[in-house]
């Protein structure tokens, strides 16, 4: 190629760059490294510019964020969730498990009108009298697009019609850092033992803008997940998505964990896996794929559903799996 | 927040209210007029959606007499910025949503609406 000038890693007059052709495997998933170095072709030239892309992580992170808690997902992720969701101005996307907000400001970058809500109207707001959502949209210039934060149980919502949403952007709780709850009484001590989980309160200071706090008893992650599927089926617009992290066993998940909690009208677009080890999450991809309407779903269907139902999801019971390690549960 | 847009959206739900819960009465309110961008594909499609005689009414009682009783035929550019302006500029900060039927109050606080039903009150 004739380059002949000495090579400065420091200072380069000029950088050479390199890519690698693959496969499309889009709609499948994959481990982190597989199939790498397996590329097609390989190109190798000159770099002229960089991705746009790229500096949103910086942009994004967390720490940098003003208002943050424990729940916030981190940059990189939420920019590939918000891209999942076709972001773009003139749409209306909706975060049901809203928390500190963190996918509805890089959905809100990239021009969308955002709602969120939240059982826990403290993740919301944090400290300050101006909601902790609204001064972290304030930062990235996006606040205007956060059109409103309402606090209700997701099990239990308000919302007049449905059909409104292009998308729906959430990462549900799985009752590992923010406890998955619902509005209800708490099963009974001794009746249904495995039910009764110690929840988390990770905000122990009440605050005075919450008059009153009800009380919620614990949501099980595969009811939650097809209740999300029917809710997201109710409350998007045709071909609408709902984008989402399920958290799962690594060794025990199968594809037809997603399949089995899908409902008619809806399917899967794509499926990628964070592997964590013995646990990892999966940002699952659903389109809404009919005009008809559905109704509102009940909330209970799937908790009915699970106990006919033949196939158990990996997921099933995912908290009680995650603090136990992982170690097979005794099923009987 | 609490714009007038959300306000359309929201209706009670409390065990039992299904019928005249809709729109909930604003009460002892304080608002707001900030900018929003204007998007009249957005508005368009939006208007479907959009309890006509409800957000009239809404708008009226926050001051806002802009609208015609019947969403037009045409929709100008000047009927838009109109639109655009109730849906997304008011923004109700303090104060309370009360349900027309079961008289439910969901109070707002700094633009965030409690939409939390107490025990009793889930079906
Ligand atoms: C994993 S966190 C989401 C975190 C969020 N992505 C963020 O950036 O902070 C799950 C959230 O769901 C909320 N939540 C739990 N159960 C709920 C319910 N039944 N309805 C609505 N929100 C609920 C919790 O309060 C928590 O904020
Ligand atoms: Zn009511």
């Amino acid at each position: 190629m004739g380059l002949l000038g000495k090579i400065d890693m420091k200072n380069p007059e000029i950088t050479m760059i390199c890519f690698e052709e693959y496969i499309d495997k889009r709609g499948t998933t994959r481990d982190k490294h597989e199939g790498d170095g397996d590329f097609k072709e390989v190109f190798f030239g000159r770099l002229i510019e960089e991705g746009s892309a790229r500096m949103l992580l910086k942009t994004f992170d967390v720490k940098k964020r003003v208002y943050y808690g424990n729940t916030s997902m981190e940059a990189e992720i939420s920019l590939l969730m918000a891209n999942q969701t076709l972001a773009a101005p003139g749409k209306l996307i909706y975060d049901p498990f809203v928390g500190t907000g963190s996918m509805a400001y890089t959905t809100a970058h990239f021009g969308a009108m955002v709602f969120g809500s939240d059982i826990d109207g403290r993740q919301m707001r944090g400290k300050d009298r101006q909601p902790g959502i609204i001064r972290a949209a304030s930062q990235y210039g996006v606040a205007p697009r956060i059109i409103d934060l309402c606090t209700f149980d997701i099990t239990r919502n308000p919302w007049r019609c449905g059909d409104l949403f292009d998308a729906i952007i959430t990462d549900p709780p799985y009752g590992v850092r923010a406890g998955a709850k619902r509005l209800g009484r708490k099963p009974r001590l001794g009746k249904t033992p495995q039910n009764v989980t110690v929840r988390e309160s990770p905000h122990p200071v009440r605050d005075n803008d919450q008059p009153y706090i009800p009380p919620t008893k614990p949501y099980e992650l595969s009811s939650l997940a097809s209740d999300l599927v029917l809710l997201a089926r109710y409350m998007l617009k045709p071909r609408g998505r709902l984008v989402f992290f399920l958290p799962t066993v690594t060794d025990e998940y199968e594809e037809l964990d997603i399949q089995a909690m899908l409902c008619e009208g809806m399917e899967v677009v794509a499926n990628s896996l964070q592997n964590f080890g013995s646990w990892g999450r999966r940002l699952i991809t659903i389109r809404k794929s009919t005009s008809q309407h559905y109704p509102l779903p009940t909330f209970e269907s799937a908790a009915s559903k699970s106990e006919s139902d033949t196939h158990v999801p990996a997921h099933r019971d995912f908290r009680e799996k995650y603090f136990q390690g992982f170690k097979k549960l005794d099923t009987d | 927040m609490v714009r007038l847009i959300t306000h359309n959206l929201l209706a009670c739900h409390a065990k039992g209210c299904t019928s005249n819960n809709f729109p909930l009465q604003f009460k002892d309110i304080q608002i707001e007029l900030r900018e929003a961008e204007f998007n009249p594909d957005f508005l368009r499609g939006f208007i479907p959606r959009i309890e006509w005689g409800a957000l009239t009414d809404a708008a009226r009682q926050l001051g806002d007499t802009s609208l015609p009783s019947e969403p037009p035929d045409m929709l100008d550019d000047d009927f838009l910025q109109k639109l655009h302006h109730v849906l997304l500029e008011i923004h109700v900060e303090e104060g309370a949503m009360v349900c027309p039927n079961c008289g439910h109050v969901y109070p707002i606080s700094n633009g965030i609406p409690n939409m939390l039903l107490a025990e009793h009150e889930i079906g």
